[in-house]
């Protein structure tokens, strides 16, 4: 059993990455293959030619239509099969799996739930794309770790001096408490304020601030959906005067212990310096090295149960609520089951281990 | 910003609050006046999901549930359907008389506690203002291709808000049940056979609630899902379990707080600043909900279930109290 909602709108690939020549990429555990037609749209189906199974990965593109690159089985967008070299007549009803996809750049967006549910629901709004008060930058990667691990890492930044003792500014030594949590039904945000302190190298060198006065700094974070974390960094020069230096991330699972990371880094200042932009990329770079091979580390010492078995502290609050939340997202799409979304024991409503929320007694 | 609150046992633990506008006001049905608020600016409101109800702050000592009943897909507006109560304790009445079209109100949550779990198919049953979480569910429930029908009831056709728009759109599915025509709903006939395939969800006055809580006693566990939004009165059996006195153990926070008889379990966290959020106060709204790490709890709230209850996973703070001397909330 996964941990990892179906009905729920996933990034599957930067829209960059999919060009005409197609892509195969496995999301939540589909082999899914992405593609762009001539007209511009992407599509996504399941990477399995409907006659012997072949990758339609390893196929082309032909206008507006996926050939299968064994026997040339031709596919139009809607996922059905309009000609085979090997008969005048398509076989009825010959068509491969569509999963519905939303192109909004800089992402594409795939549903691998039942179809039909994907009409109700949008993918969240992403802040700071396309927002000319913002230069933004990219990069992506992937994590042997279950993609939850990635969510409440991020939902506690206490780590922090620790994990990243010289990027936190050299008098803060421990993470205050969080100020201030806000749910909502499918959301959970932050708000921590940070004592005043001088900058840290990466601050100084980003914001081109006096490195001999101190700031008053802001930290806030969000987790919008299964799919999606964001979190932004706030150093006050005045009381209107803020600079803020923000990133999302796009998490998709891939399998229950591997992950695709779709990152976007943002700032509000030094709009458009190739120079800035790239000593963020830099900072970013190393720091999500770190992070990563600590998940990693984790996951392959503990895995997830053994990460989500531990003693929580009030740091955890909103990881734990970002946890409740997918929790009940879960337990609505396992069915009937005796005790409500959320009112069921923690290892029941989404452990990885085996489990049979449907079971009733 | 500002400069960091003192230290304190942990965070500002609280719901999405906002001040809305009242964009627009009409009254489908007697009595009835649906709402639809939007943010003054336009921008986005959290996202919903079918069987979710907010809350309107009123006042400083009036704040009063209602479910959303609009499309949980458009987050430009959050959509209520108010019933002016004859035995109104003000909410209702205050939203009928001041709550006109560009009126400002404030609002928290979303949140949910009538979860619409996935199923093949759907008994939806509604008695007269309870149609306004069940048209969203089944607004979502058409949209997935699940097989479905509402039988829904009032005491006249004029009183049941969203009646002909029900009908027209979906037709067969639809059975529309005013008392003065047609009498008392046929329970009985709907919910003879009990399926394994089939969800019940029900919404309306205690007296359809607990009717159907009866007809689907033979029903399998989990089948039926209701909603109260009044208390049901504690018995004398719940009230001689008590105990007077209990420890209340917050295990993250690593603190222990002794409950007597004249504090809440919730006032007395809330006093010591322990992240936990109220609403109600009187057992109906579900936000005070805490999990259960050890020891058992004395339920006296009026949204868990029997088989929740049993469970134990999780207790309402605000009414519900302890049969053991020590219960440790994951807090």
């Amino acid at each position: 059993m996964s941990n990892y909602p179906k009905k729920c709108w996933y990034v599957a690939a930067t829209c960059d990455e999919i060009t005409e020549s197609p892509l195969a990429r496995r999301l939540l555990g589909e082999d899914v293959v992405l593609w762009r037609g001539a007209n511009g749209v992407v599509s996504a189906f399941e990477n399995r030619c409907a006659h012997r199974g072949f990758p339609l990965a390893v196929g082309s593109v032909d206008g507006d239509r996926l050939v299968c690159g064994y026997h040339g089985c031709t596919y139009d967008t809607e996922g059905k099969c309009v000609s085979t070299p090997a008969q005048p007549q398509v076989p009825t009803g010959m068509r491969v799996r569509v999963f519905p996809v939303l192109e909004k750049p800089p992402f594409v967006w795939i549903w691998l739930g039942q179809p039909s549910a994907s009409t109700g629901s949008q993918p969240p709004r992403l802040p700071f794309i396309n927002d000319p008060a913002w230069s933004s930058f990219g990069d992506t990667w992937h994590v042997n770790a279950n993609y939850m691990m990635i969510h409440e890492h991020y939902l506690d930044f206490s780590y922090a001096p620790i994990l990243h003792r010289r990027d936190v500014p050299e008098e803060i030594r421990t993470m205050p408490a969080f100020n201030d949590i806000e749910v909502t039904e499918t959301t959970v945000s932050y708000t921590r304020l940070l004592p005043d302190a001088q900058l840290a190298d990466w601050e100084a060198e980003a914001t081109g601030l006096d490195r001999t006065r101190t700031y008053k700094r802001r930290e806030r974070g969000t987790f919008s959906s299964p799919a999606l974390h964001f979190q932004s960094w706030e150093v006050a020069v005045s009381p209107d005067e803020v600079y803020t230096t923000a990133r999302l991330h796009a998490v998709t699972p891939e399998t229950e212990t591997t992950t695709h990371v779709f990152m976007r880094g943002a700032r509000d200042y030094a709009l458009g310096s190739g120079l800035v932009t790239n000593h963020l990329k830099a900072f970013l770079a190393e720091v999500t090295r770190r992070d990563m091979a600590t998940i990693e580390m984790v996951s392959r010492h503990s895995g997830y149960d053994g990460w989500r078995g531990g003693v929580e502290f009030q740091a955890d609050e909103a990881a734990l609520r970002a946890r409740r939340i997918v929790g009940v997202m879960l337990a609505k799409e396992a069915g009937r089951a005796a005790l409500r979304p959320g009112r069921a024991p923690v290892s029941r409503s989404d452990s990885l281990s085996p489990m049979h929320a449907t079971t009733t007694s | 910003m500002s400069a960091p609150a003192a230290t304190k046992a942990g965070a500002n633990v609280h719901e999405f609050t906002t001040e809305l506008i009242v964009r627009r006001r009409n009254t489908p049905a007697e009595g009835v006046v649906v709402l639809d608020l939007a943010h003054p600016q336009g921008e986005e409101l959290p996202r919903w999901e079918p069987g979710a109800h907010i809350d309107l702050l009123l006042s400083e000592k009036l704040t009063r549930q209602y479910s959303l009943c609009g499309d949980s897909g458009d987050p430009s507006v959050w959509r209520v359907g108010v019933l002016l109560d004859p035995d109104s304790r003000g909410g209702s009445q205050y939203v009928h008389d001041n709550l006109q079209e560009g009126a400002q109100v404030q609002v928290r949550g979303p949140r949910n506690h009538f979860e619409l779990v996935d199923a093949p198919k759907y008994r939806f049953i509604a008695g007269g203002i309870g149609i306004t979480p069940i048209f969203a569910m089944v607004e979502e429930v058409q949209r997935e291709g699940s097989d479905w029908t509402l039988l829904y009831g009032g005491r006249t056709r004029a009183s049941m808000a969203f009646a002909e728009e029900l009908a027209e759109r979906f037709g067969d599915r639809v059975t529309l049940w005013p008392q003065d025509e047609r009498g008392f709903l046929d329970l009985a006939s709907l919910l003879k056979d009990p399926a394994d395939d089939t969800l019940v969800y029900c919404c309306g006055p205690e007296g359809l609630l607990s009717a159907v809580e009866n007809q689907c006693a033979h029903w399998p566990a989990g089948a039926l899902h209701i909603e109260r939004f009044a208390a049901k009165a504690p018995t004398a059996e719940d009230a001689a379990a008590a105990l007077d006195r209990f420890d209340v153990v917050c295990q993250r926070t690593g603190v222990t707080f002794e409950i007597t008889g004249d504090m809440s379990i919730l006032e007395t966290l809330e006093e010591a600043d322990i992240p936990i959020m109220g609403s109600c106060y009187e057992g109906v709204c579900g936000t005070c909900e805490a999990r259960v790490l050890e020891g058992t709890p004395d339920h006296r709230d009026s949204v868990l279930s029997d088989a929740e209850k049993d469970a134990g996973e999780v207790m309402l703070v605000c009414v519900s109290r302890s049969r053991t001397e020590r219960l440790v909330l994951d807090l």
